[in-house]
C-alpha cells in the first residue's frame, strides 16, 4: 500500500495528485473545498479513485494544521478493493435510516472495515453509527466522523465522488483479507463540578439538568464567552452515563442552541434519567489523551507502523478551540506515539466515530482524538 | 527546546518564516500576541469555572443541608410513628445485621435495649431477651433462614406465658423485616369464645353441642348410658324467689350432680332446668347413678337464708340397645323422662319401645292440630251459668271442641296442653275469642260469655289487641265478655300479666280467677288484682257430699268472696244434693251438667228451662 499526501493552497493550487490512485481522502474548510473544486478536480484527475472528503474546522497533515487549504492523501492498494456509497441525511431524524442504508450498501464479500463521514450540523451521529452497526454487525469496524465548518455549526459538506454537498453521509468499504485496521479514541478531559441528572430531553436535544434549563447553566459558566455559543460550549463538554452502567461514560458535544427555548442540541443522544457532569480540559491533559490514542492504536495494530500505514486522525473541534495555537502539540503527540513513518491525515470534526474499546461496537465519541490505522499485509 | 512553550515558539517562527529564510516580524508578533490572548482566555475560563463551580457546590451544599434537615425531621416523625406502633418491628439488612427496631419490639420480646450490641444479627438481638428460651430462639432463627417463600410466620409462648405472633417478610434488598404482636389477649378471647360455644355460662358445664360431640365419641368405645334430668319444682322457685335465687340453686344442683359422675363421664346443662349425663356402663350403672342423683338433688338446700326443696325426674336410654346415635339416645332418654314426670316425678324411668309409639302419637296430634284451625275443625260449645237465687241464666262459658276428621269430637283436655307446648294456642285462642264474641253478640238476651285464656296467651302482650279486635269485630259490649284466667298465668312475669289484665278490666271486660283451690291459692293474687269472680275448682264440688274437708274449703272460699265482695262460682255441679249444699253456703253462681251439658251454638236457647231447676232449689 502506497500513501502520498496531497494539498491545495490558495496561492499554489493542487500538488501530489496521482492519476492511478485507488482512494483519495480530502479535508478542508467549506470555502477551500469550494474554491479548489476539490471533488470535481480529484475525480477528473484520478478517474479510477474513490474520492471521499468533508469540510472541517481545520485539516490535518502530519503535524500541520491547515485552516485555509485542502489536505489529503492518495492511496494505492495492492490487494484491497474499496467501494464508496452515500446516503441523504436531510435532518437528524433520518440519521438512523441513513446509517442503515450505508451499511446495507456496503455489505459484501470480504468487507474488512468502513470509514464514514457525515453532515455535521443536522445529524444524530449516534444514530448513524448505530444504523451501520445494525446492518453490518459488530465484526465490521466502522470509524470516521462528522464534518465541521470552523466552529460556526451552520453548513458542512460531505463529498463522495465528484460532488460535495450538505445533508449527506458517505461511507467507504475496504474489501480483502490483506487489509489491517486498528482504532483508538481518547479524550484527556476531566469531569468537574456537581454530578447532575438529565431531567428533560428529547433525542439529542437537552432541555433540563436537575430540573433547571441546561442552557442557563452553560451561560453561567461561560459568562461573556456565552456570546460565542454554541462554539464556546465546546470548552465544557458534557459527560453522560447510564445510571445502570455508571462506568461506561460518554462525552457529548454541543452542535447548536436555541436561545428562545433554552435548549441545546448535542451530536448524540441525551437520555432522560442519565447522569451528567461538565468536563473541562487543560492543554497537557488533552495532549496526553491524543498521545494515548496513538499509542493504543499502534499497540492494537497487527503490523508495524511505517510509511505504508495511513493514520486517519479525527479530532474534535472543541479541542482545537481550547488549544488554539498549541493544537499542533496533540498532532505531534500522536506522531510521537505512532513513529515518524506513519502517514497522518485527518480533520477537526463535530464528532468522532470509532469502535468502543470494550465491545468493538461503533459509536459516536466527542471531544476525543480518534486514530484509525489502515494498511495492507504485503 | 522541548518545552511546550519552546515548541510553540518554534512553530510560530515557522509560520512567520519567509521563502528567503527571513522572518515576518509582524506575523510573528500577531502569533505571539494571539497565543498570549489564548492563554489569558484559558486562565480566565479556568478561574471562572472554579468560581462558578464553588458557588454551585455551595448551592448544592445548602440544598443538601436542607434535605438533611428535612430527612432528620422525617426521621423523627418516622421514629415517633415506629415507636407508637402497636406491633413490634425490626429491620435487618442484606448482611443480616439489625438496621432499625422500634420500642414495641423490645417490649414484646422482653429485650433490654442496653443488652443489644451496637451491631448484631437476629440471633444476637434475640439473645438479649430475658423471656426467649434457646428452643424459641432456634425456631425464630429457622423462620429467618427458611428460603422458601417471601413471608413466614410463627406463634410462640414466651417464658413469661405471653403469646406472640411473629411475621417475617423478605425485603427487596435481600434483608428481612420481622414484626411481632402480643396475641395473649386475643388467644384468651379465642379460647373464651371456644369455651362459650361449648359450655353453659351459668354452670360452666358442657352445653348440648359438646354433650352431643362427647356422646358421639363415647359411642365409638362401646356401651354407655344417657340420662336426661328435669328438675321438679325449680320453676316455682324461680318464679317466686326470682332468677338470682334460681341461678344459685342451679349452681348448687350442678355441684351435687357433678359429684355423681366419674372422670371421663359428661354432665351437661341443656338449658333451663334440664341436665343430661353420659355415663359408662349399662342400665345397672345408669339406674344406680340416677338413684343417687335423685337423692342428692332432693336433699334440702339452704341458699341466702331460704330453705328450698326440689327433686328431679330422670329418663334413661342405654346404647346400643336404645339407640346407636346421639340423636336417638337423647330423644329416647327424653321420652323416658316424660314418662317419669307423668308417673309422679322424683323417679327415674328407662326407655321402653312403647314410649316411642306414645311420643309418635303425640307428634301426630301436634301435626293434625297445626292444620285443624285452617281446616275449620274447631267448634265452640256453650255451658250455661246460673244464678242460684233466681235460677236465671247469667251467661255461658265457651268451651272449645276439636272435630277431628278421623277421631271425632275431642275434648280440650286431650289437646290444649299440646297446643300450649307447640305454640299453636295463640292462633287457637284468638279464634275462640273472636268466635265466642261473634256468637254472644247474636244472642237475644244481653248475657255474658266466658272464655278461658291460657297462661301462654296471657303472657303475650298481643292479647289486649286480640280482645279489643274481637269486641270490635262482633260489636259485643266489653262488659259481656268474661275472661277466665288461672293462677299459673299470674306466676310468670306477673307485672306484665297484671298490666294487661288491668287494661282489659278498665275497658269493661270482666276477669275471673279460674280453678281456685287447686294451685297456690295465693291470697296475694286476690289482693293484687280486683277479680270479678272466683271459680271453685270442680274437684271440691264433686266431693262436697262425702268429704267434710271439701265442704270446709268451699265454705271458706265462699266466705272469702263475700268478705271481698267478689262473686263465687261453683263449677261441675252434677247433683241436686251438691246444688242444695252450695245454696245453703250462699254460693251465688253455679254451672254443671245438672243444668246443661255444653251445647252447640244453635242449641244455646234450649238451656233456658234450667232456670226452673235452680229456682226450685232456692
Amino acid at each position: 500500500m502506497r500513501i502520498e499526501p496531497i494539498r491545495w493552497r490558495p496561492d499554489s493550487g493542487w500538488s501530489g495528485v496521482d492519476a492511478d490512485a485507488g482512494l483519495i481522502l480530502y479535508f478542508g474548510s467549506v470555502d477551500a473545498i469550494e474554491a479548489a473544486e476539490a471533488p470535481a478536480f480529484l475525480t477528473r484527475h484520478a478517474p479510477r479513485a474513490a474520492v471521499l472528503g468533508c469540510s472541517t474546522a481545520a485539516g490535518i497533515l502530519g503535524s500541520d494544521i491547515d485552516e485555509d487549504g485542502v489536505v489529503g492523501v492518495v492511496c494505492r492498494f495492492q490487494n484491497t478493493t474499496v467501494r464508496l456509497v452515500e446516503a441523504e441525511v436531510p435532518d437528524a431524524g433520518c440519521s438512523a435510516g441513513a446509517g442503515r442504508d450505508l451499511g446495507r450498501a456496503l455489505r459484501g464479500e470480504g468487507l474488512a472495515g468502513a470509514l464514514v463521514l457525515s453532515d455535521g450540523v443536522n445529524v444524530n451521529g449516534s444514530a448513524i453509527a448505530e444504523g451501520m452497526v445494525e446492518t453490518l454487525g459488530m465484526h465490521v469496524p466502522v470509524s470516521g466522523g462528522l464534518a465541521a465548518d470552523g466552529a460556526m455549526f451552520a453548513r458542512t459538506l460531505v463529498g463522495a465522488g465528484g460532488v460535495a454537498g450538505t445533508g449527506r453521509a458517505a461511507a467507504l468499504g475496504f474489501y480483502g483479507g490483506a487489509l489491517r485496521l486498528a482504532h483508538a479514541s481518547a479524550g484527556g478531559w476531566e469531569a468537574f463540578g456537581p454530578r447532575r441528572r438529565i431531567t428533560r430531553s428529547h433525542g439529542c436535544v437537552l432541555e433540563e439538568l436537575d430540573g433547571k434549563p441546561a442552557l442557563a447553566l452553560y451561560e453561567r459558566y461561560l459568562a461573556e464567552e456565552a456570546a460565542g455559543l454554541p462554539a464556546t460550549a465546546l470548552f465544557f463538554p458534557l459527560m453522560v452515563w447510564d445510571p445502570d452502567c455508571p462506568e461506561e461514560t460518554r462525552v457529548r458535544t454541543v452542535l447548536s442552541i436555541d436561545r428562545e427555548r433554552g435548549t441545546m442540541t448535542f451530536a448524540g443522544d441525551i437520555p432522560v434519567g442519565w447522569g451528567a457532569q461538565l468536563m473541562r480540559g487543560n492543554l497537557d491533559g488533552l495532549v496526553a489523551g491524543a498521545g494515548m490514542a496513538g499509542q493504543i492504536a499502534r499497540d492494537r495494530f497487527e503490523k508495524p507502523v511505517g510509511a505504508d500505514t495511513l493514520a486517519l486522525l479525527v479530532s474534535c473541534v472543541g479541542r482545537r478551540l481550547l488549544m488554539g495555537q498549541r493544537t499542533a502539540e496533540e498532532l505531534e503527540a500522536v506522531g510521537d506515539a505512532l513513529g515518524s513513518g506513519a502517514r497522518r491525515v485527518g480533520f477537526y470534526s463535530h464528532g468522532e466515530i470509532a469502535p468502543r474499546a470494550q465491545c468493538g461496537r461503533a459509536m459516536l465519541h466527542n471531544q476525543t482524538m480518534t486514530v484509525t490505522l489502515i494498511s495492507e499485509l504485503s | 527546546m522541548t518545552s511546550p512553550g519552546a515548541r510553540l515558539f518554534r512553530r510560530q517562527m515557522a509560520y512567520a518564516g519567509q521563502r528567503d529564510g527571513g522572518v515576518d516580524l509582524d506575523r510573528l508578533g500577531q502569533l505571539v500576541i494571539s497565543a498570549y490572548g489564548e492563554s489569558e482566555a484559558d486562565q480566565r475560563r479556568t478561574r471562572r469555572a472554579a468560581e462558578v463551580m464553588a458557588a454551585e457546590l455551595e448551592e448544592v451544599n445548602a440544598t443538601l443541608e436542607q434535605t438533611v434537615t428535612a430527612l432528620r425531621a422525617q426521621n423523627l416523625r418516622f421514629g415517633a410513628a415506629l415507636d407508637n406502633m402497636a406491633n413490634g418491628l425490626a429491620l435487618f439488612g442484606p448482611d443480616g445485621n439489625l438496621v432499625v427496631s422500634n420500642r414495641r419490639q423490645f417490649e414484646i420480646l422482653g429485650i433490654d435495649p442496653e443488652r443489644v450490641p451496637a451491631q448484631c444479627d437476629l440471633q444476637g438481638f434475640l439473645q438479649a431477651s430475658g423471656v426467649i428460651s434457646e428452643r424459641l430462639l432456634q425456631d425464630h432463627l429457622s423462620l429467618a433462614e427458611a428460603r422458601d417463600g417471601h413471608e413466614g410466620e410463627l406463634q410462640q409462648t414466651l417464658l413469661d406465658n405471653r403469646d406472640i405472633r411473629v411475621v417475617l417478610r423478605r425485603t427487596a434488598d435481600g434483608g428481612f423485616l420481622t414484626s411481632c404482636e402480643d396475641v395473649t389477649e386475643r388467644n384468651r378471647a379465642v379460647a373464651r369464645i371456644a369455651f362459650l360455644a361449648y359450655h353453659d355460662t351459668l354452670t360452666k358445664l358442657p352445653n348440648r353441642v359438646l354433650l352431643r360431640e362427647r356422646l358421639e365419641e363415647r359411642l365409638r368405645l362401646g356401651e354407655c348410658a344417657v340420662l336426661c334430668l328435669d328438675l321438679d319444682g325449680f320453676k316455682t322457685v324461680n318464679d317466686t324467689l326470682g332468677h338470682p335465687m334460681g341461678d344459685a340453686l342451679l349452681r348448687e344442683v350442678t355441684a351435687r350432680l357433678s359429684r355423681q359422675v366419674r372422670a371421663g363421664e359428661t354432665l351437661a346443662r341443656l338449658g333451663g332446668d334440664e341436665f343430661a349425663a353420659v355415663i359408662d356402663g349399662g342400665m345397672a350403672e345408669a339406674a344406680a347413678i340416677a338413684g343417687r342423683m335423685i337423692d342428692v338433688v332432693s336433699a334440702q338446700y339452704a341458699i341466702a337464708g331460704n330453705i328450698l326443696r326440689i327433686s328431679t325426674s330422670i329418663g334413661i336410654a342405654v346404647a346400643p340397645a336404645d339407640g346407636r346415635c346421639p340423636e336417638d339416645l337423647l330423644r329416647h332418654a327424653d321420652m323416658a323422662l316424660y314418662r317419669a314426670k307423668a308417673e309422679g316425678r322424683r323417679c327415674f324411668r328407662a326407655f321402653e319401645a312403647s314410649m316411642g309409639a306414645a311420643a309418635r302419637q303425640r307428634q301426630g296430634l301436634e301435626q293434625d292440630l297445626s292444620l285443624a284451625l285452617a281446616a275449620g275443625q274447631f267448634t265452640l260449645h256453650y255451658q250455661s251459668r246460673v244464678a242460684v237465687g233466681s235460677g236465671e241464666i247469667t251467661g255461658f262459658e265457651a268451651l272449645v271442641r276439636w272435630n277431628h276428621p278421623e277421631r271425632g269430637l275431642i275434648a280440650p283436655g286431650a289437646f290444649i296442653a299440646v297446643a300450649e307446648e307447640s305454640g299453636l294456642i295463640t292462633g287457637l285462642g284468638e279464634w275462640v275469642l273472636y268466635e265466642a264474641c261473634r256468637a254472644a253478640a247474636a244472642w237475644p238476651d244481653p248475657i255474658g260469655v266466658s272464655v278461658n285464656v291460657s297462661p301462654v296467651q296471657l303472657r303475650n302482650a298481643a292479647l289486649f289487641k286480640v280482645v279489643t279486635g274481637a269486641l270490635a269485630a262482633s260489636g259485643l259490649a266489653p262488659d259481656r265478655l268474661e275472661l277466665e284466667v288461672t293462677e299459673t298465668a299470674m306466676l310468670n312475669d306477673s307485672g306484665a300479666v297484671l298490666s294487661v289484665m288491668r287494661r282489659l278490666r278498665a275497658l269493661g271486660v270482666r276477669i275471673v280467677l279460674d280453678d281456685f283451690g287447686t294451685g297456690f291459692s295465693s291470697l296475694t293474687h286476690l289482693h293484687s288484682f280486683l277479680f270479678d269472680g272466683i271459680k271453685i275448682d270442680r274437684s271440691f264440688i264433686q266431693d262436697l257430699e262425702h268429704e267434710p274437708k271439701s265442704l270446709a274449703i268451699v265454705r271458706a272460699v265462699i266466705g272469702l268472696g263475700v268478705s271481698l265482695n267478689i262473686p263465687v262460682i261453683a263449677e261441675g255441679v252434677e247433683t241436686r244434693a251438691q246444688l242444695a249444699i252450695l245454696a245453703r253456703e250462699q254460693c251465688q253462681l253455679v254451672q254443671g251438667f245438672l243444668f246443661s251439658r255444653p251445647v252447640p251454638e244453635e242449641a244455646v236457647s234450649l238451656s233456658r228451662p234450667a232456670r226452673r231447676l235452680a229456682a226450685g232449689v232456692g
